[in-house]
């Protein structure tokens, strides 16, 4: 026999009045039951019932209104649920299941051949069986696309420069050649044309800052202000010290090509040079009138380059 | 109520119904469809929303059975389908209900009027215990159909319903106690279910 002080007594009856003692009894029967713990469920039912004889009556009252929640009547809905099942998400043949794992077990299979027969070429025949080097059609078609593109930047690119070229040719540029000077005079040379730059560039602009004249100054006094040393056969006469453009156009006087934008500048430079032609001038030149003994024409160095308009030479 | 199968064996069924296997899925129909239709039944006492109710329960679970988790048992999952829809077509008849039960009996001939009474006599004697359920909350029948018709475990039913186990275990003594009441009184009402509950169950 079950010792009573280890029977769960949890509904405390002794608090309760008589009927909640006595259904609470019975709940924790049912609920011993339901667990499985029949043994204990009687024990304590026969305690109880010792105790309380209504106990024994609720039980079984409760355990018989309870097995009336037996199944009821069920009818047989699966036709309706089948179709209508069918019609949402169709059911499949089993014929048709069957071919499909087929299928998917052939296209297994065979990729899975593909690949090993690919692997064994490749390994037994590693030369004939490397594609990594070659080009394929489509890298033939760009790289052809990328040599016309490139061709034809090219050629765009030397037609502007020609055109360029012919544009901002270098003023002056041409041969020199002495026109009504002195028979003794020292013939100035400029820099040959190919010396110069055939256009414009940034950086370095000396080309343009100044020509050079092996042509002596006749004497430095005579020269005033001219910044022309003594001993300079040869000398450059800087771009911003080119200081006017003078009109000399008579005979025994040597001509400067070049323009002269500074034409305030403080002194006069002494260049002797002649245009490559003598017909015509251009603005910008600038010439220093010379005397048919080789000595400038004048003292003074302002009266001796005189600004040149430059509407009469065009 | 046929036996529940063995959990391996529902496995291969659902597996099966789910890459569209007809017998698999009326066997799992013809297996699960009287617990439910008894659930629903219990929960709603009224037929025809019950067969509603398993029919489109079903028909959902069928067409997404891909998403079952296999860690689960197939029937929790179909009655928690089950209980969803259920409350849903109560959210959706609740306005509707009266006005169709009054339309129903005053529209009707006495002929169909009679018929009616027979069905719903008939079907009050095939289950009196419906009534005294009726009479429950809401929660203590749930609880009351699950523990005591579906044999489902304290734990479960808490976590089906969401809430404590202790408070699904005080729905269930306070159910008990009152339906018993209810039936006594039905049953003290009408003599022959008295007599029929005396028998099975005498006063000693």
């Amino acid at each position: 026999m079950t010792d009573p002080t280890q029977l769960p007594v949890t509904p405390k009856p002794f608090l309760l009045d008589g009927g909640q003692a006595a259904d609470a009894v019975v709940n924790q029967c049912l609920d011993l039951e339901a667990a499985g713990e029949f043994d204990q469920a009687q024990t304590l039912l026969r305690r109880a019932a010792a105790v309380r004889p209504e106990v024994l009556a609720r039980y079984r009252q409760t355990k018989a209104v309870l097995a009336g929640l037996k199944t009821p009547y069920t009818p047989d809905l699966a036709p309706f649920i089948m179709a209508e099942t069918d019609s949402r998400r169709p059911f499949i043949p089993h014929r048709i299941r069957r071919q499909i794992s087929g299928i998917r077990v052939a296209v297994a299979a065979g990729v899975l051949v593909t690949c090993s027969l690919m692997a064994l070429l490749q390994r037994t025949f590693p030369e004939q069986t490397d594609w990594s080097g070659r080009p394929t059609p489509v890298s033939n078609v760009v790289e052809a696309s990328k040599q016309d593109f490139a061709d034809s930047a090219q050629s765009l690119a030397s037609a502007v420069s020609s055109f360029r070229s012919s544009l901002f040719g270098p003023a002056g540029a041409g041969a020199l050649t002495q026109t009504g000077a002195p028979s003794d005079a020292p013939i100035p040379h400029r820099r040959e044309p190919s010396h110069i730059p055939t256009a414009l560039t940034f950086g370095d602009t000396r080309a343009y800052e100044g020509f050079r004249c092996n042509a002596p100054p006749p004497n430095r006094d005579a020269m005033l202000g001219t910044g022309v040393r003594d001993d300079a056969a040869q000398f450059a006469c800087s771009f911003d010290d080119v200081p006017l453009e003078t009109v000399g156009r008579q005979a025994g006087t040597l001509w400067l090509t070049e323009l002269s934008p500074a034409a305030l500048a403080p002194r006069p430079s002494l260049l002797l040079q002649q245009p490559a032609s003598a017909s015509y001038w251009r603005s910008g030149d600038v010439g220093v009138p010379f005397r048919e003994d080789g000595y400038p024409s004048g003292s003074n160095s302002k009266g001796l380059i005189e600004k040149q308009e430059p509407s009469k030479y065009r | 109520m046929p036996k529940p199968m063995d959990q391996r064996r529902e496995q291969k069924l659902i597996r099966q119904a789910a890459a569209g296997d007809r017998e698999s899925a009326g066997t799992l129909i013809s297996t699960h469809q009287s617990s439910v239709y008894a659930y629903i039944l219990r929960l709603s006492g009224r037929s025809e929303l019950a067969e509603d109710v398993v029919q489109e329960a079903f028909v959902r679970v069928l067409t997404n059975l891909d998403r079952f988790d296999p860690r689960y048992r197939f029937s929790t999952w179909l009655f928690t389908i089950a209980r969803r829809v259920f409350l849903n077509q109560i959210e959706k008849r609740r306005p509707i209900y009266d006005s169709d039960r009054v339309g129903e009996t005053t529209g009707r001939t006495c002929a169909a009027s009679g018929d009616w009474e027979v069905e719903e006599h008939k079907g009050n004697s095939r289950d009196a215990m419906q009534s005294a359920l009726m009479s429950l909350s809401p929660e203590q029948r749930e609880i009351i159909v699950l523990f005591h018709q579906h044999d489902w475990p304290i734990w479960l039913i808490a976590e089906h319903l969401r809430m404590p186990e202790g408070t699904v275990k005080s729905h269930l003594h306070r159910g008990r106690i009152r339906l018993r009441e209810t039936v006594l009184r039905s049953a003290a009402l009408a003599g022959t279910a008295a007599s029929r509950l005396e028998e099975v169950c005498p006063h000693d």
